[in-house]
């Protein structure tokens, strides 16, 4: 099997070091409500080396956050037969100088089967899928930062 | 707040027409000011002359009282305020909650800059097309919207507001005996922060008149005069415009007038006067008045006996009429909106807006029935360093059609503060057709449950807790849910070093569930509280080129149930352990402007097997089949069924990044192998899953361009390869005006729907939208939309057909034609968009720009 793979070209991913700039990070959320995403993202960002501290270097600020629920699907008498769950994330990197050095909207999907006779377990399952989608984004956020190039001073 | 008018008009069923029109009756108090005065003093013309400084206490255009916690709000087109509070915490994200400002085109670039696509990008004004540069009109080069122009403001030498200094400049002057002063040929004045010119003057230095004559120009801050003829008193700056137009560049607002007077307090006063914010050389629509007057001061446009005019004949006629000419709240009568029905007879409503404080505000709106009575619904608004709350109420004392009282309580709160965080999303009626009776006819909402939630959550670097009562209010036929009445859950996670790290994490939740059972029976009226406890430790190791995690977790429960079923007990414990083991490898390769990785997946899991037959569902159901529920250490969702699966599943992914790291494309395709029969199963299915392989789990995903999302997912029969399950959906997103998005969603037997939803340009001026829901699996047609929008630049007309099914109905088709006509700058009456909503992108399309 590696074999094969490494005839494509393939090979197991080398020491892809983030850059020493990047281990330092100030993460902010919106204020005046609890950002669902924010642990999510320390966690992994920790977990993969960065310290993250307020005032220290680079600047994570997640603009915006938001979930949202919409009719997927409809049954036989209209009523709702899936819903769709999204979650929308807007943040900016900016450098230590205060440069915005990315700036990303990322969006997160998820449907499932609704029934209204359960409403209590349907929404035990948004949040779990909620989570889930946190977790996605963190990761996409982390590989876009984890992808910037410092100048090198 | 009044910016824009319409008259929404519908047709249900071919039956009657049912119409909101603008129709203002609110005569305020007359604010207007004296004529001006007679000059006080004498003063010479000189350049250093000696002036009393005239108190100019013009708002602070930065606006700057959201520091704090203030509503931030624009006039919206759905007649109120659409206000948000200032989100970003820090002085580094200042200018997101800085004013956006309406006519400048590099603003409207900043507004949206976050959107897949800026059009406004390319909206440059044309300087060199001089046509209207007299108005300060300039075309916009490579746009798309409906409105070809701007106004711009020249880049001004006007003189500081408060030197009060007056500097006359002329081509020759020519002074009489007895003090009189003749200017001639490009006469400029400039003095308190305002500039004129003209062909000639007369000076007057006793009476300090100035007497103008001839291609008049005033200038002020975001103000433009023209005309024939003007006077001006050099001291108190009062100044008479004749047969005058004017322009005020940030509300696009322009008109003309018999004669304007700029009085001292920095009003503009005009006789026989119109407006309109249709461009110069289109007449589609204006508001004639015998008097108007521009209050700077107070952000505010006030009219009497005003006329509307559309292509010059009259059509509506106001004995008064506010309307702002900034983006400053101020309280007043928002435009009331007044309907027909047969079953509710006459329908009128004046909404009335109290600005009360920058953070805090009030809409009151009694809404008259003649056939229920009177319904009084009021929403107020608050927001401080905490966080944000909105109440809203309703009241209709004894609706004579319902022959009961009805009432609504709504209350929505979030806020933060250090390691606390609250939400309250709580809505009450007083009986399940409120909506259907009281809300807007045209909107279908077909959510079965109102949230009735408070929570409370303590967040520690480590741990959090929740504090939480859910219960809802059902308004439909569905069981009645279990409410968590309270429920407290503490999530804990501690990582320690022993040589790789540990991780020891811990759930605990305390629930009382409960019910209302009057209508049920058998297992549905068992109702009770559950303890649970769940401690886990794993040991994540981390590489760049793969990852191992071992799990081990032990689910602990012990429920207390009333109203248990025959044959089980009232007090049951549950103790399962659950191992599993995730590992992954990530292989790369190069390509030419990408990276393509090949991540192979897999994952381990035991978990003991617990007769949990005599447990409730209470916040319990099976998860949907999914790539995603494949590498699940449950495949129930909630706390009271531990799945009893021994499998290993498996998965291939591979995903192409590009060099920034963004994710272009990801193909992924897995399944599980199970070596025990799966006998745990929700209560009332008692078959046990003997397979011991999954079904095929597919998903792919392409985003070539920001623009273009696909994707689809899909389920395939293990043993034949045949879909039994599929979703498709494309997104197509160039711009805010241009959004397709088309999804399919497949289940055999189950479902076959598809959905297309489009708002597409087919000319600058003329938008298509439209809505359609496909039901193949049961032959109907759930939802058809069909819009077009014809938009110039001061006005829209908006014609939309609906045919729908409306729920809990029996599958009652209905239909609605809707007619919408919107003047710019004007006023609104609200409701009539709720419709389009459900299009994708259109609330954004609503928010972002008046298209």
């Amino acid at each position: 099997c590696c074999l094969l793979l490494s005839a494509c070209g393939f090979h197991l991913r080398g020491s892809a070091d983030i850059a020493e700039p990047l281990r330092q990070l100030t993460l902010i959320t919106p204020e005046r409500s609890r950002s669902q995403l924010e642990p999510v993202l320390r966690r992994l960002l920790e977990a993969n080396g960065i310290a993250v501290n307020a005032g220290a270097g680079y600047l994570l600020q997640i603009i915006s956050e938001k979930r949202s629920r919409r009719e997927a699907t409809l049954g036989a008498n209209a009523d709702i037969d899936e819903y769709e769950l999204s979650t929308k994330v807007n943040f900016i990197v900016k450098d230590p100088q205060g440069n915005p050095v990315l700036q990303r909207t990322l969006l997160a999907e998820r449907t499932y089967d609704y029934d209204s006779d359960k409403e209590t377990a349907s929404s035990a399952q948004e949040a779990q899928l909620y989570i889930e989608m946190d977790q996605q984004l963190a990761n996409q956020i982390l590989r876009l930062y984890a992808n910037l190039k410092p100048a090198t001073p | 707040g009044i910016r824009d008018a319409l008259w929404t008009c519908t047709m249900e069923n071919g039956q009657n027409w049912q119409c909101d029109q603008p129709d203002r009756t609110n005569p305020l108090t007359d604010q207007e000011g004296q004529f001006p005065e007679a000059p006080a003093e004498a003063l010479p013309v000189t350049d250093n002359a000696a002036a009393t400084k005239t108190d100019t206490a013009t708002p602070d255009p930065a606006y700057q009282q959201q520091i704090g916690g203030a509503w931030l709000c624009e006039a919206n087109a759905s007649g109120g305020w659409s206000c948000l509070d200032n989100q970003p915490t820090t002085g580094a994200a200042a200018e997101q909650s800085s004013r956006t400002r309406v006519a400048a085109p590099a603003d409207a670039a900043s507004r949206s800059s976050d959107l897949p696509v800026i059009e406004t990008a390319t909206q440059k004004a044309d300087l060199s097309d001089i046509r209207y540069a007299e108005q300060d009109w300039y075309p916009i080069t490579g746009a798309s919207k409906a409105c070809y122009g701007v106004y711009i403001e020249p880049d001004s030498q006007l003189p500081a507001e408060d030197d009060a200094s007056l500097t006359v400049d002329a081509d020759s002057s020519e002074t009489q005996l007895g003090g009189l002063t003749r200017l001639e040929g490009n006469v400029e004045l400039r003095q308190r922060g305002h500039f004129l010119r003209s062909d000639s003057a007369e000076v007057d230095q006793i009476s300090n008149q100035i007497t103008m004559n001839g291609n008049i120009q005033y200038r002020e801050p975001g103000l433009l005069l023209r005309g024939s003829k003007a006077q001006t008193n050099a001291i108190s700056g009062e100044t008479v415009v004749s047969d005058a137009d004017y322009v005020v560049h940030e509300r696009s607002l322009r008109g003309e007038a018999k004669r304007i007077i700029r009085l001292k307090d920095n009003r503009i006063r005009m006789e026989h006067s119109s407006y309109t914010t249709c461009p110069p050389n289109d007449e589609s629509w204006k508001i004639a008045s015998s008097s108007l007057v521009l209050d700077p001061n107070r952000g505010f446009g006030t009219a009497r006996n005003a006329t509307l005019k559309v292509a010059d004949t009259p059509v509506f006629y106001f004995p008064y009429i506010e309307f702002p000419i900034d983006d400053l709240r101020h309280s007043g009568f928002l435009f009331p909106s007044l309907g027909y029905s047969n079953e509710d007879g006459l329908e009128l409503a004046t909404p009335y807006y109290f600005n009360l404080a920058p953070n805090y505000d009030d809409t009151l709106t009694p809404k008259i029935f003649t056939e229920r009575g009177l319904l009084l619904e009021n929403e107020f608004r608050h927001l401080n360093h905490y966080g944000k709350q909105i109440l809203s109420t309703g009241l209709l004392v004894d609706d004579t059609q319902a022959d009961r009282d009805r009432w609504l309580v709504g209350i929505d709160h979030t806020g933060s503060q250090g390691a606390w965080s609250s939400l309250v999303d709580y809505t009450a009626v007083s009986d399940k057709k409120y909506f259907d009776d009281l809300g807007s006819s045209l909107a279908v909402d077909r959510s079965t449950h109102l949230d009735q939630r408070a929570e409370t959550t303590y967040t520690r670097e480590h741990w959090s807790a929740t504090l939480r009562a859910h219960s809802y209010q059902t308004i439909n036929d569905s069981k009645s849910p279990y409410q968590r009445m309270p429920q407290l859950q503490v999530n804990g996670n501690y990582g320690y070093k022993l040589g790789e790290e540990v991780v020891f994490s811990y759930l605990a939740d305390v629930t009382r569930f409960e019910r209302k059972i009057d209508d049920l029976s058998g297992l549905d009226r068992v109702t009770g509280s559950r303890l649970h406890v769940q401690p886990a430790v794993s040991l994540p190791m981390l590489w760049s080129w793969g990852y191992l995690t071992p799990k081990m977790s032990y689910w602990l429960s012990h429920y207390d149930l009333q109203d248990q079923v025959a044959g089980q007990d009232d007090s049951i414990n549950r103790a399962t352990g659950v191992f599993s083991i995730d590992s992954g490898l990530v292989f790369e390769r190069q390509l030419d402007n990408y990276t393509q990785t090949f991540e192979p997946r897999l994952f381990t899991l035991y978990s003991q097997r617990e007769n949990q037959q005599g447990i409730p569902d209470f916040d319990t159901a099976e998860a949907d089949f999914s790539y995603q529920g494949l590498f699940r250490e449950n495949r129930f969702t909630g706390l009271d069924k531990v799945s009893d699966n021994q499998q290993i599943s498996v998965g291939l992914s591979s995903g192409f990044f590009s060099n920034d790291g963004s994710e272009i494309a990801r193909v992924g395709v897995a399944q599980a192998y199970y070596f025990a029969d799966r006998t745990v199963q929700l209560n009332g299915d008692t078959s046990v899953d003997t397979e011991d392989q999954s079904n095929y789990a597919a998903e792919a995903y392409w985003n070539p361009y920001s623009e273009l999302r696909l994707s689809v997912d899909t389920e395939l029969d293990r043993s034949g390869f045949n879909p039994l399950e599929s979703n498709f959906k494309v997104r197509y997103t160039p711009s805010l005006n241009k959004v397709i998005g088309f999804s399919y969603r497949y289940r055999e037997d189950v479902r076959s729907q598809a959905e297309l939803s489009f708002i597409w340009p087919l000319a600058p001026e003329w938008t298509l939208m439209g809505r359609w829901q496909e039901d193949m699996e049961h032959s109907q047609t759930p939802e058809a939309l069909l819009g077009l929008e014809y938009a110039s630049c001061c006005w829209k007309v908006r014609v939309a057909a609906r045919k729908w099914i409306e729920d809990d109905s029996g599958g009652r088709e209905d239909s609605a034609l809707f007619l919408q006509f919107i003047l710019k700058g004007l006023g609104t009456v609200g409701g009539g968009t709720s419709v389009l909503e459900d299009i994708i992108g259109f609330k954004e399309r609503e928010e972002n720009d008046d298209y």
